[in-house]
């Protein structure tokens, strides 16, 4: 049947169409004609690689102990020198990139999420509900930020998951306010009356209405967020409390080095210039986000 | 017959200062497949009114009465039904749509949700629609922010439609839009309008586009209707003072006789708890004692109701 | 081509292009325009939304974004001057002093946390180099001169209506008393009464001082009552220019008359409306030809391939049609 043939190519054209001109591709396009943004993806992306790859390009365990060759400077045996325990700093850096970016990156989702849901909370039904959540948020906001982690991490005791939650924890209450504030702005638009006009409910009024107009910040904030987690959960590890020995955190490697600074500064240098070029990449990434997202931009 | 009927309807906000008055103590009828226009300056209470009316905000006070049926006070099953009855048109055209759902989804939004269609039924009443308002099929799958403003009227229009509704309220639903495309609009809704025996609300502050769509006119002036009348007999013959100086202000683009200018002076009332007096009077150029009385709107026949208490004089 | 004016030219601008870039895109905002404005003239600039209405205005002050806008060519003499080739100080003295500009939100156009006196005087003391207290005293003078109380010199601008912020700007605009006046829809932020008003009092002052205006509207009410002359812009270009009288009873182009006929009538019935078909011209895709052929319900083939250039249909009437001396018998028998 040609007629039922060119229909479909006809939908197809649609489609194709649909999503060169969707705002996904639009923002994706800007994203990725930014040269920092790129830049900033490229780390992270070989970052992944890297910690992928470690049973394959590191000969040595993260956790091989070899007091005999402790202290060692960086050499072609072992690239970026051995640690105070003789163990390979290479390897244990490698391995490491898996729990600084999980770190900080389930720490800043599971905030999202909860922030989320108590933000439309706040945002949609306002009065009292309003005001008690962010009277809450005023009482965590009230504590610095690395005082409350510490504090649940000594409760929770140290270790992955209590230190994704102290740090997730103390991301909600911005999180909260930043979606509130836009869903005030947004609610007062004339096609959230209109919804409500064809008959829709709250819930969906709230999530397929308003929500998808507010999310923009939401992922910049997240973005820039990551770079600050994985910063707090490496001072955490640093003060002793995140992730424990002998797993390669990057922040206790750093602790562990720092007494011998002086003599081995190689101990301290190496994983700091890491922490400091991922938390990089994804500032670059949110700065790239906000541009790309900035709808003022948009002809 | 009559299709919508409001008594004695209030819609009152409160502020830091007081209560804000908005709509204070309405009663319009309007009667089935005519429009009536409502009139007056920014912040007089018409698009509140509109607003009310249709349930989108509960009124304070007062009665809304729906083809004999008291709607006032309803359950939210009730409203539902009630909504697909009732449906507005808005002003903003940047504002009017949301930004990331395409032309498609959002008119097959309400024939989803309040209609029940479904697969080809749901394809089929789309289609009619969109080609009643005059959308081309190439936009069916474009973002609002791809159109220009008429078209996302359009859009807004076809979205009202879909409920199958009865009532319209147009809240200025042209203000914003181009001369050209302005006319585009205007003929658009007549041609819904006798398409589908619909009857219109018709909110604006330009008295040129309210004379030409509008069957009656209600000029509101800080809550309160100070005048109601048939189209025709308003414009011939105004009697309110503040609707004579409204009609004076209007630039005609007749270059040969220009209008004759009534300049209001005095400050324009807070309607903020206002005094029980006639709202107009610190403007007015022929306030008198009486007009220190509240003004209720009285019938001056052939269906002219006028909220002054020198109506005779001056009509 | 001659734009003739009786009383002695303060502003021609000649041959003006203006284009903004946005992305890869370019976006001829201002394709060719020449005018010219008499002492104590007020020229009304109508047209739609994005017809260069407000570019043309903001290219004689050079208040034009440095960013993406850029004036291509042309010149725009006032007072003898090229204010084109002058150094951004020189221009700092021509705004202000000699060339002033009412914008159309007077929300935003105030200065929310100083004293309206203040901000009118600031401009005088600029300007005119006065004292302090000489300043203060003219600021005073143009408060009554808008009709506003000299007592409410020392509020703030949210103490004031809508309305009353608009004398405001416009008391500021006047303060150096400027040749040129630049008014972009000084009204339309504003109720009718209220419009009625300050349309009464620009004029009322502008007959006082004698200053030219460019009044910018798309509300074609206000140029009959307001202008001497009518420029009517379309997709950047003027498309027709003249008297008042040329303009509104001896139409000579299709798109003047397809707004006059699009618009609802208080004088007449009309049953319906004629609205012009299609939408307004995309400035970056310009058609071939003459710009406004797409909607054109005369348009031939001459229309598609040829550019029209201005024609002197009657004295001093400019039109840029091909057929502009049949359409006056087709519209006007």
């Amino acid at each position: 049947m040609p007629d039922k043939n060119q229909n479909s190519k006809l939908d197809q054209n649609k489609t194709n169409r649909h999503w060169k001109e969707s705002n996904l591709y639009f923002t994706m396009s800007r994203l990725f004609h930014n040269k920092l943004a790129v830049t900033g993806m490229l780390i992270i992306l070989s970052l992944i690689i890297l910690t992928l790859l470690y049973p394959v390009i590191c000969k040595y365990s993260y956790s091989l102990v070899d007091p005999f060759n402790a202290y060692q400077t960086p050499s072609a045996e072992h690239i970026f020198g051995t640690d105070t325990l003789g163990r390979d700093i290479f390897s244990r850096i490698v391995y490491g990139v898996r729990y600084s970016l999980s770190l900080g990156f389930v720490a800043e989702m599971l905030g999202l999420a909860i922030g989320i849901v108590f933000g439309c909370i706040a945002g949609y039904f306002g009065g009292m509900v309003d005001t008690i959540i962010l009277r809450i948020c005023d009482v965590i906001q009230s504590i610095p930020g690395i005082l409350l982690c510490i504090c649940i991490s000594q409760v929770l005791g140290s270790g992955f998951f209590s230190t994704v939650l102290a740090l997730c924890f103390t991301g909600i209450p911005q999180v909260v306010r930043l979606l509130r504030a836009n869903i005030l702005s947004v609610r007062e638009q004339e096609f959230v009356e209109a919804a409500q006009a064809i008959t829709c409910g709250n819930i969906r009024i709230m999530f397929k209405h308003i929500l998808p107009n507010c999310i923009a910040p939401l992922i910049i904030n997240s973005s820039n967020g990551i770079g600050g987690k994985i910063m707090t959960s490496a001072s955490l590890s640093f003060l002793g409390l995140g992730v424990q020995e002998p797993l390669p955190e990057w922040g206790a490697m750093l602790s562990a080095g720092k007494n011998y600074f002086r003599y081995y500064p190689h101990l301290v240098i190496v994983p700091g210039i890491f922490i400091a070029i991922t938390i990089l990449a994804f500032n670059l990434i949110g700065d790239g986000l906000r541009d790309a997202l900035d709808p003022k931009l948009r002809s | 017959m009559t299709l919508l009927e409001v008594e004695n309807l209030q819609k009152y906000f409160k502020t830091p200062n007081g209560m804000l008055h908005a709509v204070d103590g309405v009663s319009l009828s309007i009667e089935k497949g005519h429009t009536v226009g409502v009139v007056g300056e920014s912040g007089c209470g018409k698009s509140t009114l509109g607003r009310t009316m249709i349930h989108l905000q509960e009124s304070t006070g007062g009665k809304i009465i729906y083809q004999g049926e008291d709607i006032t006070h309803v359950s939210s099953k009730k409203l539902k039904e009630i909504r697909t009855k009732m449906q507005i048109i808005f002003q903003d055209p940047y504002s009017l749509l949301n930004a990331r759902m395409s032309v498609k989804d959002t008119v097959e939004e309400p024939l989803k949700l309040a209609r029940h269609l479904r697969g080809a039924e749901l394809d089929e009443e789309a289609r009619r629609l969109m080609e009643l308002t005059g959308i081309d099929k190439r936009m069916w799958l474009s973002y609002p922010h791809e159109l220009d403003g008429g078209r996302r009227q359009r859009v807004g229009i076809a979205r009202a439609l879909a409920m199958n509704p009865e009532f319209i309220v147009c809240d200025e639903p042209v203000s914003a839009l181009d001369v050209s495309i302005q006319a585009q609009i205007l003929n658009l809704l007549q041609d819904i309008q006798e398409a589908r025996g619909l009857t219109y609300m018709f909110v604006t502050h330009d008295m040129s586009v309210v004379k030409h769509i509008a069957t009656n006119i209600c000029v509101m002036y800080l809550g309160k209707v100070v005048e109601f009348s048939e189209t025709k007999a308003l414009f011939s013959n105004p009697i309110h003072p503040y609707t004579k100086a409204l009609l004076s202000a209007i630039p005609s683009t007749d270059i040969d006789h220009p209008t004759q200018r009534i300049i209001l002076k005095g400050k324009i009332t807070s309607p903020i708890d206002p005094a029980p007096e006639c709202c107009f009077a610190a403007r007015c150029n022929y306030a008198c004692d009486r007009c220190r009385r509240p003004q209720e709107l009285r019938k001056m026949g052939n269906g002219h109701m006028v909220a002054c208490c020198r109506a005779e004089e001056l009509g | 081509m001659e734009m003739k004016n009786n009383n002695e030219e303060i502003l021609h601008i000649n041959n003006l292009v203006v284009e903004y870039s946005s992305g890869k895109e370019k976006v001829h905002a201002v394709n060719d325009v020449s005018f010219g404005l008499g002492g104590g003239e007020t020229l009304g600039l109508v047209g739609e939304t994005g017809a260069g209405k407000t570019t043309i205005a903001k290219s004689i002050l050079r208040i034009l974004p440095d960013m993406s806008a850029k004036i291509q060519s042309g010149e725009i003499i006032f007072n003898g001057e090229n204010l084109l080739e002058l150094s951004e100080h020189q221009m700092g003295r021509v705004r202000g002093n000699y060339i002033s500009m009412i914008f159309q939100d007077p929300m935003t156009a105030l200065n929310p946390i100083m004293r309206v006196g203040n901000q009118i005087a600031d401009g005088i003391k600029i300007h005119q180099n006065v004292t302090k207290a000489e300043a203060r005293k003219q600021a005073e003078e143009m408060l009554e001169m808008v009709g506003i109380p000299r007592e409410r010199y020392g509020d703030y601008p949210h103490q004031f209506s809508g309305g009353m912020k608009q004398r405001i700007v416009i008391a500021i605009a006047l303060a150096c008393h400027p040749k040129l006046l630049i008014a972009d829809e000084p009204t339309s932020a504003l109720d009718v009464t209220i419009q009625a008003q300050i349309m009464e009092m620009i004029k009322k002052l502008q007959n006082e001082s004698g200053t030219a205006m460019i009044l910018i509207t798309h509300d074609l009410g206000i140029v009959a009552e307001n202008c001497d002359r009518v420029a009517v812009v379309y997709a950047g270009q003027i498309v027709e220019y003249g008297t008042k009288r040329d303009i509104f009873k001896r139409t000579a182009h299709p798109y003047t008359m397809g707004l006059f006929k699009a618009l609802p009538n208080m004088n007449e019935d009309t049953e319906r409306l004629m609205p012009i078909s299609g939408q307004p011209v995309d400035p970056t895709k310009l058609p071939q030809g003459c710009s406004f052929h797409p909607r054109c319900q005369y348009a031939t083939e001459k229309c598609r391939t040829q550019a029209v250039p201005l024609i002197e249909t009657e004295d001093g009437h400019l039109c840029r049609c091909h057929y502009c001396r049949e359409n006056l018998d087709r519209f006007h028998h």
